[in-house]
C-alpha cells in the first residue's frame, strides 16, 4: 500500500517540507514548508478509507490551516513594532501545530481514527517542523512558553489515567513528551535533536508491535496468545518509552533534568518527575492486563515469530541506553 | 420548470414535504442545513431569552454537580476493573416496571402526516419492555409521500455534564445481545453513528433482526462486524466497520411492509465480548491493483 505512487509523493513530500524548514533563511518560506508538510500529510490520514478518517483529517487540515494563519500573522507583525505579542502569536500557533496541551484536544480525536503507521508519523514526524520553528523563539522566562509546557507534562500524563485505548494512552504520552521535547529545545537544539531521535526509536518499537498483533484496546492485551518473548519485548518497549533506566528512554530524560537543575528550573524539573511517574503507572496497568490471564490460551492467534526489523529496532530502543551508560560510566 | 428545478437542483426533501423553515436554498444534495432535516418538534415550545436564561441557571448546580462527579469516576476509575469477560453479557438497557420510557423517542410515520402507522413502548404485561402497534403502508393522499409504513424506537443521545453531546463507547465488545420475544415479523436493529460534520450526521449501522413467533424468547447474539453502514437511509457501496468508540443511539425500526399489528417484547439490550470473533466487517470490498482508474 505505501509503495503506491501517490503515497510514494507525499512521503516525498513530507521529507521536502522539512529540508524546506532546516534550510530556510526566512519565516516566510518555513512557513511554506509547514503548509506542504500538512497537505502532504493528509492523503497518508486518509489512506484508511474510513468515514471516520476523513471526519479526522478535515479537523487535522482546519486546526493546521488555523495555526499556520496565525504563524504567518504573527511573522508579518515582526515587521511593525509589536516584538512581544509576534513573538506570543507565533508561539501560540506553533503550539496548536505541535498539539502542545492546552490546545491538544484535536490530537485524540485524530488518532483514534487514523491507522498505526500515519499515528506514528502524526506523532513524531509532522513535531519536526513546528519544533525547528519553535527552537529559535522559545525561552522558558517567557510566561507563556513555561504554561505550555507544565500544561502538556501534567495533561499528558494525568489525562492519560483514564484512557482504555492504545492509541490514546499513546497520544497522551505523546503530549507528555512534547513538554519534555519544548524544554529541551529551550536549552539546545542539540539536546532537543537527540531527545526528539530517541523518543522516535522508543515509539517506533511499541507502535510496531501493537500494529503486529492489531491491539487497539487494552482489554485484548490479556486475551491474545502472546509468545512470553514478545509479551517481554513489548514490557521492555513500553519501560523504555517511560523512561525506565536502564532503557534507552531513560538518557534524554537524564540529560534535561540535570539541565533544569544546573539552570535552576526546579519547578519544571519537579513537574517532569512526577508526571513521569504517572506516565509510567499508565504503562505498567497497560502490561499489567497483559500478564494478568498469562497461560491462559483461549485463542490460536499470535504465535508467529515478529519480523526481523522489529527485533532490531527493539534491540536498539531497549538496550542502546545500557551500553551508552556504560561509555558514560 | 419550477418543479425541476425544486425537485432536482434544491435539497429535495425539504421541498417536496413543503416544512417551513427559513433556510436558505443551496444547490447540493450533500449540504444538510438542519440536524433533523426540516422535520420540527411539534411539542417543545419557543421561549425567549430571558425565560431560557432563568430556566439554565436553575440547571446550572445539577451541572456542576455532574462535571464532579464525571472528574470523580474518571480519576478513581481503573479501566481493568471494567473489562469484560469472555461470556459475560454486559446490560445497557433493561426493560422492566422500572425503565423510564421517556428516555426513548418513539417515532411513526404519521407523526407528520406521512402515514398512518401507529405504534408505543412500554410495559408488557410480563413486566418486560413492549415495543408495539400496527403498521400500515397506505399512502396518505398528498401527491409527495411514495413509501409509507414504518415505527421506530430509539435511545436518546447520551449526554455528558452541561448537556454536552457524548457517545456509547462499545469498543471493548464484539457482539451486540438481545433478549427478545418477537412476532414472527422482522425488525432493523439501528446503531447510529452521528458524525462531527453534517455529511455524516445521518450516518447508520443496520442489521436485520429476524424473530420468531413465541412464546419462547429468544436471545440474539449479533456480530457488529454484520452491521452494514447507509447514510439517510442509502446502503453505501463503501462498506466499513461499525465506530464502536462513537455510537450516539441505539434504534429498532418495525417497517417490513405488511399491513397489520407488531409486537416486539424485550428483555435486555446487552453487549459481550468473544476474543474468538476477529471478522471486522462482514463485506468485502472490491478494491483495484494500482494504476488502476479508482481507489
Amino acid at each position: 500500500m505505501w509503495l503506491s505512487p501517490s503515497l510514494l509523493l507525499m512521503i516525498i513530500s513530507i521529507v521536502t517540507s522539512i529540508c524546506l524548514v532546516i534550510s530556510s533563511p526566512s519565516l516566510f518560506i518555513s512557513w511554506i514548508g509547514l503548509e506542504l508538510n500538512t497537505l502532504a500529510f493528509l492523503p497518508l490520514l486518509l489512506s484508511k478509507k474510513s468515514k471516520l478518517a476523513s471526519e479526522a483529517s478535515i479537523k487535522y487540515f482546519l486546526t493546521q490551516t488555523l495555526a499556520s494563519v496565525l504563524i504567518l500573522v504573527g511573522g508579518l507583525w515582526f515587521l511593525a513594532p509589536w516584538g512581544g505579542l509576534a513573538t506570543l502569536t507565533l508561539l501560540l500557533g506553533l503550539s496548536i501545530k505541535l498539539g502542545a496541551a492546552p490546545f491538544h484536544s484535536w490530537v485524540l480525536s485524530i488518532a483514534e481514527a487514523s491507522g498505526w503507521v500515519p499515528l506514528f508519523a502524526l506523532l513524531t514526524i509532522q513535531k519536526i517542523n513546528p519544533l525547528l520553528m519553535l527552537w529559535m523563539f522559545c525561552h522558558l522566562s517567557m510566561p507563556f512558553f513555561y504554561v505550555v509546557v507544565l500544561s502538556s507534562l501534567i495533561m499528558g500524563g494525568l489525562a492519560g489515567l483514564t484512557q482504555t485505548s492504545v492509541r490514546s494512552i499513546l497520544t497522551f504520552s505523546s503530549i507528555n513528551h512534547v513538554g519534555w521535547l519544548m524544554t529541551a529545545l529551550s536549552f539546545s537544539l542539540s539536546v532537543g535533536a537527540y531527545y526528539f531521535l530517541i523518543y522516535l526509536t522508543t515509539l517506533l518499537c511499541s507502535i510496531l508491535i501493537f500494529h503486529m498483533f492489531n491491539v487497539s484496546h487494552i482489554n485484548q492485551l490479556p486475551l491474545l496468545s502472546f509468545k512470553p518473548s514478545n509479551q517481554m519485548l513489548l514490557f521492555f518497549a513500553l519501560l523504555s518509552l517511560g523512561g525506565l533506566p536502564p532503557f534507552l528512554g531513560f538518557l534524554p530524560k537524564w540529560m534535561i533534568l540535570q539541565l533544569t537543575v544546573s539552570y535552576s528550573l526546579l519547578l519544571v524539573g519537579g513537574v517532569m518527575i512526577s508526571m513521569s511517574l504517572v506516565v509510567l503507572f499508565f504503562y505498567l496497568r497497560l502490561m499489567f492486563s497483559a500478564f494478568m490471564m498469562g497461560g491462559v490460551n483461549l485463542t490460536t492467534l499470535s504465535s508467529d515469530p515478529l519480523p526481523f526489523p522489529v527485533y532490531f529496532v527493539a534491540l536498539f530502543s531497549i538496550t542502546g541506553g545500557g551500553l551508552s551508560m556504560i561509555y558514560f560510566l | 420548470m419550477y418543479r425541476f428545478i425544486a425537485n432536482k437542483l434544491l435539497v429535495p426533501s425539504t421541498c417536496v414535504r413543503g416544512l417551513d423553515f427559513p433556510g436558505v436554498f443551496v444547490p447540493s444534495t450533500s449540504f444538510h442545513e438542519y440536524r433533523k432535516s426540516g422535520y420540527v418538534d411539534k411539542t417543545q415550545k419557543k421561549t425567549s431569552t430571558r425565560e431560557s436564561i432563568r430556566n439554565g441557571l436553575k440547571e446550572l448546580k445539577q451541572e456542576i454537580k455532574n462535571w464532579t462527579a464525571e472528574v470523580k469516576d474518571g480519576v478513581m476509575m481503573d479501566p481493568i476493573m471494567a473489562m469484560p469477560l469472555p461470556g459475560e453479557v454486559d446490560a445497557q438497557w433493561f426493560f422492566n416496571q422500572n425503565t423510564n420510557f421517556d428516555d426513548w423517542v418513539v417515532t411513526a410515520d404519521s407523526d407528520h402526516n406521512e402515514g398512518h402507522s401507529t405504534c408505543s413502548f412500554g410495559v408488557s404485561p410480563v413486566g418486560k419492555g413492549l415495543f408495539s402497534g400496527n403498521l400500515s403502508t397506505q399512502l396518505v393522499k398528498d401527491g409527495k409521500v411514495k413509501n409509507a409504513g414504518y415505527c421506530n424506537i430509539k435511545s436518546i443521545r447520551p449526554l455528558k455534564s452541561f448537556k454536552r453531546d457524548s457517545f456509547h463507547d462499545w469498543s471493548a465488545y464484539t457482539h451486540l445481545v438481545l433478549r427478545v420475544r418477537g412476532d414472527g415479523r422482522s425488525y432493523m436493529i439501528n446503531l447510529g453513528s452521528a458524525g462531527y460534520f453534517d455529511i455524516n450526521w445521518n450516518d447508520q449501522f443496520h442489521f436485520a433482526l429476524y424473530t420468531r413467533g413465541g412464546p419462547h424468547w429468544q436471545v440474539s447474539k449479533i456480530p457488529f462486524s454484520k452491521f452494514f453502514m447507509t447514510s439517510k437511509g442509502r446502503v453505501q457501496d463503501h462498506q466499513q466497520a461499525v465506530p464502536l468508540n462513537r455510537i450516539t443511539s441505539f434504534g429498532i425500526t418495525a417497517a417490513d411492509k405488511i399491513n397489520g399489528p407488531f409486537r416486539l417484547e424485550i428483555d435486555y439490550v446487552g453487549l459481550e465480548r468473544d476474543p474468538t470473533h476477529t471478522e471486522i466487517s462482514a463485506y468485502e470490498q472490491y478494491k483495484t491493483p494500482y494504476f488502476y482508474a479508482g481507489y
